[in-house]
């Protein structure tokens, strides 16, 4: 169980309807179903109405910091 | 049945049986929070610590939310519900000590914590409506539990030196969770409602529920599947059961 087998969740989440998904921050996770916990364990300072996590390696980049 | 609010309204073997329950629940809860929180900075992972403080915090709001249904229960006495030191609590044995690796955390997690899921889930649609307001909102937040019990169960099983601990650990305390839900003969609480099956029964969906998981881990010789059930390959210990306090108390038989 050595952090190398995690991955890096981004963690987006919003408490109103009428709010999009933002950023609110990451999870190491080995797994979908732990990366769930933690993320809804290390962010649940709100009363979100939704919360997602995405794998840092799924996500597609348009524009990369100079 | 109508719905009861008040627990005078039962008669004196089930009302005692209900007290006996809250309290055999309220006080696992409590106990199972402490032994959470002991591995708040001591988990594998900085994520893991944040899931066993936030577990902690759970267990031991549940039991807070519990324990303050007993003080209408004429027969407890009140320093009980008003959390006043005790010398015995009602809590599964084997949390009696602190879990000494993380493979105990996690056994216990999912056997325990998904023991007193598979009561309240039970008690959704309870007659005693106190008990059904709360055990729906305790359940909303032990849906994460068994997810991280689950998770980390796995993770274990597939890691050779952690799964022999980890298969050891479910050996000791699978015995204390099946007991927990009592023997068929007391089953007072299914009679009257309070809960929507007998002790049977509750055997039967906590071992569906866990037995695949448990098949796939050094654990497996533990449980067999027969007609479409899992079932428990060993005696339960149940010479050492206190019906009451739902304890099967440590040592040999």
């Amino acid at each position: 169980m050595s952090e190398n087998e995690n991955k890096i969740y981004e963690v987006f989440a919003r408490f109103k309807y009428d709010e999009p998904l933002h950023f609110v921050g990451t999870v190491t996770a080995p797994d979908d179903e732990l990366a769930k916990v933690y993320a809804f364990n290390t962010y649940n300072e709100w009363a979100w109405i939704e919360m997602i996590a995405v794998p840092r390696d799924a996500v597609v980049r348009v524009v990369d910091p100079a | 049945m109508t719905d009861i609010a008040d627990p005078r309204e039962f008669p004196d073997a089930p009302r005692r049986a209900l007290a006996d329950f809250i309290l055999a629940l309220a006080d696992t809860k409590r106990i199972l929070g402490i032994r959470y929180a002991e591995w708040c900075d001591g988990a594998p992972t900085l994520e893991a610590s944040v899931a066993a403080s936030a577990m902690a915090q759970d267990e031991l709001g549940h039991s807070r939310a519990l324990l303050p249904l007993l003080k209408d229960f004429p027969d407890v006495d009140p320093s009980i519900p008003d959390e006043a030191p005790r010398e015995k609590y009602s809590a599964v044995a084997f949390l009696d000590q602190p879990f000494s690796t993380w493979p105990t955390f996690v056994a216990a997690n999912l056997l325990i914590g998904g023991a007193l899921t598979i009561a309240l889930e039970a008690a959704r649609e309870s007659r005693y409506v106190p008990l059904r307001t709360r055990a729906g909102k305790i359940l909303e937040e032990e849906r994460f539990h068994w997810l991280h019990g689950e998770g980390w169960f796995k993770r274990l099983a597939a890691d050779g030196k952690a799964s022999i601990e980890l298969a050891a650990r479910v050996d000791e305390i699978l015995p204390h969770a099946l007991c927990w839900f009592g023997r068929a003969e007391d089953d007072w609480l299914a009679r009257e409602r309070i809960l929507d099956a007998g002790a049977d029964e509750l055997r039967a969906r906590f071992l569906n529920r866990a037995g695949a998981l448990l098949e796939k881990s050094p654990a497996a010789k533990l449980v067999r599947l027969e007609n479409g059930r899992w079932q428990y390959d060993g005696a339960l210990p149940w010479a050492r059961f206190d019906p009451a306090t739902r304890r099967v108390e440590l040592g040999r038989g």
